[in-house]
């Protein structure tokens, strides 16, 4: 186990240096730039909170619906297979509420302040 | 000065003396197929400008499935547009593949804001009777009506071309995205028809269409994604949500509503929209944009480009998942 900080108490530490420090220093296109770094890091500090919880919801709607055990990944691709050959019916609801769930699950980590995604999570 | 600024200069004096009074010339960042510059002169002691577009390098890319349009044929459009009183910077002289510039072609410089998200901004228009939604209907059924037939080699690509398209380039990126393959299949059981073509702009959207506070629309850029198709295709690209910069209950471009852009559309055209067609083009569109995404990330991936943003963009095409389902399975207009 590592001393502290904490991976999350040091990403917000250069969140905060980025904000505060650089990019009222900077113009243009380096500005732009150092926004979307502070923005890339905000993801990650997100993504630790977030994505093991995430994923094992992901993983407990996709083996309900193939009826399969896998990896997340292997069982993403075969959802993609089934609907691509018609195996799934796209208008099936369990479907529709399983894709609902996981997008809105990764933009509560990629994007939680995009416009489609508050304007369903108030719906 | 280097030499291919050594060679716009040349070029332009060569064309008209005015020209010995350049005193800048500059390169704009950004732009993957084609480069654009902008070039600083003096005329009766006032600054002007022009611009020129050529492609990357001088060189036509063709090795990739989807070359860029060539800039001739850009340019051959462009001034029918602005022969049909579209407002469209007017070309001012090309230069061809075998010349030290390469292809591409010389246009006016005209001022106003393309920055889509300061464009939704609430006291963008300083004359509050401009419609800016009514101007884009009108605009937009004025370049439907331009007249290709005597021009050769626009490229044609109809609804389940441009499905196809984007779908085999998804595939490529190897990825597996349930709700795209989900949406694909929707589009595929969906595919419109369309018994006539049209010119398709092929980017109308917000951040394409300079503007001015005081007068509203002055000029429709960008027309390297120009094909025949389906009017639709423009009608909804326009109105993707990526296109409406946090607007999102403003439909058209962030800034206005649909009732006026349709109408105004329908009025000068006589076309009847078909509300089916609509919403087709409008998740193909959210689609692209999703798959877009991907492919700017992509370049981050494979090197060409290891900046910042090219790799975060790949986690805006998550963005797009939502918007998608939100159009495929609620009731379509219904804002």
């Amino acid at each position: 186990m590592n001393n502290p900080p904490s991976k999350e108490e040091l990403l917000v530490s250069i969140i905060n240096y980025i904000e505060k420090d650089v990019i009222s220093e900077l113009k243009g296109e380096k500005r732009f730039h150092a926004h979307v770094a502070k923005n890339s890091l905000n993801i990650i500090l997100r993504q630790l909170k977030l994505e093991e919880k995430n994923n094992s919801l992901e993983e407990k709607r996709l083996k309900e619906i193939l009826k399969i055990e896998n990896d997340l990944e292997e069982m993403n691709k075969i959802l993609c297979n089934k609907i691509n050959n018609n195996e799934i019916d796209i208008n099936d609801n369990n479907l529709i509420d399983h894709l609902y769930k996981t997008t809105m699950e990764k933009l509560s980590i990629d994007q939680p302040n995009y416009s489609g995604y508050l304007a369903e999570k108030n719906n | 000065m280097n030499e291919i600024k050594k060679a716009i200069k040349d070029f332009l004096i060569s064309k008209d003396t005015i020209f010995n009074s350049i005193f800048e010339i500059d390169k704009l960042p950004g732009g993957s197929s084609n480069e654009t510059w902008i070039i600083k002169y003096i005329f009766n002691n006032l600054e002007k400008k022009v611009v020129f577009r050529r492609h990357f390098d001088g060189i036509r890319s063709k090795d990739n499935n989807y070359p860029p349009l060539s800039l001739s044929l850009e340019s051959k459009i462009m001034i029918e547009a602005y022969n049909a009183d579209i407002p469209v910077p007017k070309i001012l002289y090309n230069t061809d593949s075998k010349s030290s510039l390469g292809e591409g072609f010389f246009m006016e410089f005209i001022e106003g804001i393309a920055l889509g998200n300061k464009i939704v901004e609430k006291d963008f228009l300083e004359n509050k009777e401009i419609n800016l939604s009514k101007q884009c209907g009108y605009i937009l059924a004025k370049i439907h009506s331009i007249n290709f037939k005597n021009i050769e080699n626009i490229e044609k690509s109809e609804a389940s071309n441009e499905m196809k398209k984007y779908f085999e380039i998804y595939k490529n990126y190897n990825l597996n995205i349930p709700v795209f393959d989900f949406s694909f299949k929707w589009l595929e059981m969906n595919i419109p028809d369309n018994d006539k073509l049209f010119l398709i702009h092929g980017d109308f959207r917000n951040g394409n269409i300079l503007m001015s506070q005081k007068s509203g629309v002055k000029s429709i850029l960008d027309w390297e994604l120009l094909h025949l198709g389906d009017p639709h295709e423009d009608l909804a690209w326009i109105c993707v949500n990526s296109w409406r910069f946090g607007n999102i209950n403003s439909p058209v471009g962030g800034f206005g509503k649909r009732d006026d852009f349709y109408n105004s559309y329908e009025e000068r055209s006589k076309f009847k929209i078909n509300k089916k067609s609509l919403k087709f083009w409008e998740v193909l569109g959210t689609l692209k944009w999703g798959i877009m995404c991907l492919k700017m990330y992509d370049a981050y991936k494979s090197g060409y480009d290891k900046s910042v943003d090219r790799a975060a963009i790949g986690r805006r095409s998550s963005e797009t998942e939502i918007d998608l389902l939100r159009l495929i399975t609620k009731e379509f207009i219904n804002e």
